[in-house]
């Protein structure tokens, strides 16, 4: 007697039947996945012949005597031949049958239309309490084998014999959606063999900085609902993938869900439409009906209107060969130079902040944490437009708010809505915002903070610590202050951040306010902020925070709430509209009470809803999508990464350090210039593909593979930095015109007398 | 409880004729296969409302599913439900409707759909086999439903299989809805088809009991073979007015013509419907 060796499918089925009698397999001489069966279960291998019909009639018989029929035909022909037998026998009676059917969608391969199942999730789904499964694979199929003939219902199940094509972190849970891998911008949703293909297209979309989520949908019905209204909010497009017709597959299915939930999703379907496929053999097949994963995943580009698809040939995020080619950047420089003068409206986007020759001069377009410059030139970008971009370039939910404002108008004759929501919700976010004004440019804000805090306290001194914007009362105390009258200098002093001496020794009764960035680079020393709150109490002034860095970042509430010190006044721009123009002076009800008609504040564009209608927007993505911590821990990985880089090499002349959500590379005069060593850094960096100027601005757009190729970046180049330093031939290692300082601060004017005015 | 077949078929057809009242029902077919009924549930199968669940019981299945107000009177009177419930009949509040289902007290199978239920009853059978229970399974079949090719094809599985403990009983009235099947789709020579497919098959007269004794005293007729049993019967019998009728197939009455008819039944001379006849066909 020789023994029967069953194929693990007919193992599963074997080992089923000899713990359960009830159950049988029936077959309409469809044999190719159970044929060693016969041997094993004898007179509970019951095969009809080619009579679909009676098989399921049969079926229902049995399973009306208690039995548990796993029936097998060509998915074809039990789905259609037979379809009024399973609806109204198995459907009606409610009966506990298993319909598997073979060589479903694409597997029928070469076989042509009459054998190609491609509506039978649309027709199976259509029965009442029927199930539908979709496994990836066979080991998928085989460990959901006993939840199956649990479960009640009856099921029809795509039959796959495939090994396996993803992990399976829920085996034997078809009811749920398997995530077979992670990603944010995109959930691509699939089934069966198709999902190999996803995860193929995903791999191919990492390599344009898009993450993409793979689903594996193993019940189109009942369909895993929280899993795909997850994948919608969770991400900016959904796609859904199967070799079914459009109509009544997992496209309609996850279609009827989001309209019936109320989500919005952008949905790509990629499915077979109006026609049955070209009879081929599988390989074949995928690639010549646009299912092979860099199809699936150019359609997925093409929808996103990712600007990698329009390739100008330039250098990608990579280690390029050499640097860009920036023709097209150096000419409209050039004419620049004959009209504008200092050639940028941005300090910090300036030439002088770029290695000259090397640097790309002018951006034309981003996606994301990636920007493309005009000669075509793509870059991970760590400026993100210095600060603004808290979520990323173009970011959808974003861009959809600004364009649904644009159709109903951009600035108006009376005052907007949007003024007042917005108005609400940062009072509902920011610690204090007892009242709050929008304007359009931190300046602005920061400018009236000033006159406000003067005009409330009757006094006209200013003292201030860091960088606050372009206006009179402050750009004077700097070397860039020219055409600023004298006066107007003599009222402002400044202090050093984190020492309270040097508070102490510019504060007093003539004081207005204190102005200051509760935290740029370093972090604030213990008792530090407190320190000035009681400085400013003990003499009377007003203590202002100026948060265009710290708000909406460091916490959402910013500083104010990182950091537990209440402000007076508080302004507010950069990451709240990631982009758009506004800013905010917020504060005391009784301090803001000056603007009801003393303190003018007022300009065309304060209203401007476009702004309005994006910080509307910004403000609950920034809580939705947890922005402040994500950004939080991926700085730290980075800044984690590049002091692991600096131990290892026994550098220590550098350092990466901020908050996390904005971190700096700083370098120690004492042992390197600067200047030369961030220069170099930034010339390496662009030949990698990746713009900086020192610091890493990062937004949401940034992913975890972003901050490693960074981290990557460093490691090739900081060994090369530190050998020039030692060797002491940065200067000639530079391709290019080195980075230049921005401007010094200028020492205190002399005091004069006390109560003077 | 003590009966006589005709007296008992008697009782049948006076229920099914009331329940043509208000929506109507499939009269021509219940008339025909009365008899049929009433002789299977009271001399052949092994199956009492008492005892369901025992798993060696006879099943029946009534394939041809419009005749179901004669099964609903037929086990209203054995006991399977009041007979007050087949006033029921086409209630809302009830499951008494044109084809049978499983709510109903000894109804096995839901029908209507022609051509389903020789396949389930080959499963029934099957399972019996499994289990090695002596039970039977009887499923009466219509004459035009014998135009459906999946009773043909599960015809063959069950020969091809030896299913000798399934048999198919056809109420040969003659019609297919509003016309005659030999006027339609030929079947005759009707025996011999199903021989020709490996039935052992017998033809009767359907409405005498002598003739239904002897067709279903030794079943199966042959070991290792499906039984057919072809009973000729007569559309609407027992209201000769309407016997062999094509028109008087789904009949809708007024309470009037109700009496009138049971009337008829009972041996009055009969008077014309005036109820216009329902062609479906």
């Amino acid at each position: 007697m020789t023994s029967t060796i069953l194929q693990p499918y007919e193992a599963a089925l074997a080992q089923l039947a000899a713990v359960d009698p009830a159950v049988v397999v029936v077959t309409a001489e469809n044999r190719a996945a159970i044929r060693n069966l016969p041997a094993v279960l004898g007179e509970r291998f019951i095969d009809v012949g080619v009579a679909e019909q009676t098989m399921i009639g049969l079926a229902a018989g049995l399973a009306l005597r208690g039995r548990k029929p796993i029936v097998h035909a060509l998915a074809a022909f039990l789905t259609m031949r037979a379809y009024e037998f399973i609806r109204t026998d198995v459907g009606i009676g409610r009966l506990p049958v298993k319909l598997i059917g073979g060589v479903p969608g694409f597997l029928s391969d070469a076989n042509g239309p009459t054998h190609q199942a491609i509506e039978d999730i649309a027709l199976m789904r259509g029965i009442p309490g029927m199930k539908v499964f979709c496994p990836a694979d066979e080991a998928d199929l085989i460990a959901a084998l006993p939840a199956l003939l649990a479960d009640p219902a009856p099921c029809y199940v795509r039959y796959t014999a495939s090994p396996v094509v993803c992990p399976h972190p829920l085996p034997g849970q078809p009811h749920r959606i398997e995530t077979v891998a992670e990603g944010d911008d995109v959930a691509i949703l699939s089934f069966g063999l198709l999902i190999r293909e996803a995860l193929d297209a995903r791999a191919r979309l990492a390599a344009d900085g898009i993450s993409a989520r793979v689903l594996s949908v193993r019940m189109p019905k009942p369909l895993d609902e929280a899993a795909v209204l997850a994948a919608a909010a969770d991400t900016r497009l959904v796609v859904t993938v199967e070799d079914h017709l459009q109509t009544g597959g997992l496209y309609s299915a996850v279609c009827e869900l989001l309209v019936r939930s109320g989500a919005r999703a952008d949905l790509l379907p990629i499915a077979l439409t109006e026609r049955w496929f070209k009879p081929m053999l599988l390989p074949d097949l995928l690639a010549r009906e646009g299912f092979s994963g860099a199809q699936i995943a150019a359609r997925i580009l093409e929808r996103l209107d990712h600007p990698s698809r329009h390739p100008l040939g330039g250098n990608r995020v990579m280690r390029n060969a050499a640097d860009p080619v920036i023709a097209r950047s150096k000419s409209l420089w050039a004419r620049a130079k004959q009209l504008i003068p200092g050639g940028t409206q941005t300090l910090a986007k300036g030439p002088g902040q770029h290695v000259q020759g090397v640097a790309p001069i002018y951006l034309a377009r981003g996606r994301g944490a990636r920007v493309w410059d005009v000669d075509g030139n793509e870059y991970l970008d760590m400026t993100m437009a210095v600060g603004p971009l808290s979520l990323g370039y173009a970011d959808p939910v974003i861009d959809e708010a600004i364009r649904t404002q644009l159709g109903d108008g951009i600035t108006f004759s009376l005052m907007h809505p949007l003024e007042v929501e917005v108005a609400e919700l940062i009072r509902d976010v920011v610690p204090g915002a007892e009242r709050v004004r929008f304007s359009k440019t931190g300046a602005d804000a920061t400018s009236a903070a000033i006159r406000v805090a003067r005009a409330f306290t009757d006094r006209e001194r200013v003292v201030c610590c860091g960088y606050h914007g372009w206006h009179d009362w402050y750009i004077a105390t700097t070397d860039r202050g020219a055409g600023i009258p004298a006066a107007t200098r003599e009222l402002v002093s400044t202090f050093d951040y984190n020492d309270l001496d040097s508070v102490r020794a510019v504060v007093d009764v003539d004081t207005a306010c204190v102005i200051f960035e509760p935290m740029v680079v370093e972090p604030p020393q213990p008792g530090f902020l407190e320190g000035v709150r009681a400085i400013c109490d003990q003499h009377g002034a007003l203590l202002v925070f100026d948060e265009m860095w710290t708000g909406f970042r460091i916490a959402l509430g910013g500083a104010q709430q990182a950091f537990g010190v209440r402000a007076d006044l508080a302004t507010y721009s950069k990451a709240i509209a990631n982009g758009m123009p506004l800013s905010v002076l917020a504060g005391r009800a009784d301090v803001m009470q000056k603007l009801e008609r003393d303190v003018f504040f007022y300009t065309t564009f304060g209203g401007e809803a476009l702004s309005l209608a994006a910080a509307a927007a910004t403000i609950p993505e920034l809580r939705r999508r947890q922005v402040p911590e994500t950004l939080a821990a991926r700085g730290r990985v980075l800044r984690q990464g590049f002091a692991r880089i600096c131990a290892e090499r026994g550098i220590a002349w550098t350092r990466c350090v901020g908050m996390d959500a904005r971190t700096m590379v700083a370098f120690d005069a004492a042992s390197v210039d600067p200047l030369l060593a961030r220069s170099f850094v930034q010339q390496e960096l662009i030949r990698r593909g990746v713009l900086w100027s020192g610091f890493h601005n990062l937004s949401w757009a940034h992913r975890d593979a972003e901050i490693e190729y960074l981290v990557g970046c460093y490691q090739e180049i900081l060994p090369v930095l530190a050998d020039h330093v030692a060797a002491g031939t940065l200067a000639g290692a530079l391709r290019g015109t080195p980075v230049e300082p921005v401007f010094r601060r200028l020492g205190n004017p002399p005091r004069r007398g006390k109560g003077a005015r | 409880m003590s009966f006589t077949r005709p007296g008992l078929a008697l009782k049948v057809r006076e229920h099914v004729i009331r329940m043509t009242r208000g929506g109507g029902c499939f009269l021509g077919a219940s008339l025909s296969c009365a008899d049929l009924l009433v002789h299977l549930y009271t001399k052949v199968l092994r199956v009492t409302p008492e005892a369901l669940d025992d798993p060696a019981r006879d099943f029946l299945l009534l394939s041809k599913g419009h005749d179901v107000p004669a099964l609903y009177a037929t086990l209203a009177e054995l006991g399977f439900m009041p007979t007050a419930r087949l006033a029921r009949h086409l209630d809302p509040d009830d499951v008494l409707y044109w084809h049978p289902n499983r709510e109903v007290p000894g109804v096995e199978f839901h029908s209507g759909s022609l051509g389903h239920l020789l396949s389930v009853g080959a499963g029934i059978a099957t399972d019996a086999r499994l289990r090695g229970t002596p039970s039977r399974v009887f499923v009466i079949l219509g004459d035009g439903e014998c135009d459906e090719g999946s009773v043909w094809e599960a015809a063959l599985v069950a020969a091809a299989r030896g299913l000798d403990n399934l048999v198919a009983i056809v109420d040969r009235n003659g019609f297919q809805a509003n016309v005659a099947t030999e006027a339609l789709i030929p079947l005759e020579p009707f025996a011999p088809k199903w021989e020709a497919f490996g039935w052992r098959a017998a033809r009767i007269n359907g409405h005498d009991f002598d003739q239904l004794d002897r067709a279903f005293a030794e079943l199966p007729a042959q070991r290792g073979k499906p039984t057919v049993i072809i009973a000729d019967t007569v559309r609407n019998k027992g209201l000769p007015s309407l016997e062999g009728k094509p028109e008087r197939w789904f009949v809708k009455l007024s309470p009037g013509e109700v009496e009138q008819l049971i009337a008829e039944l009972h041996g009055a001379a009969a008077v014309p419907l005036t109820s216009s006849p329902q062609v479906v066909r």
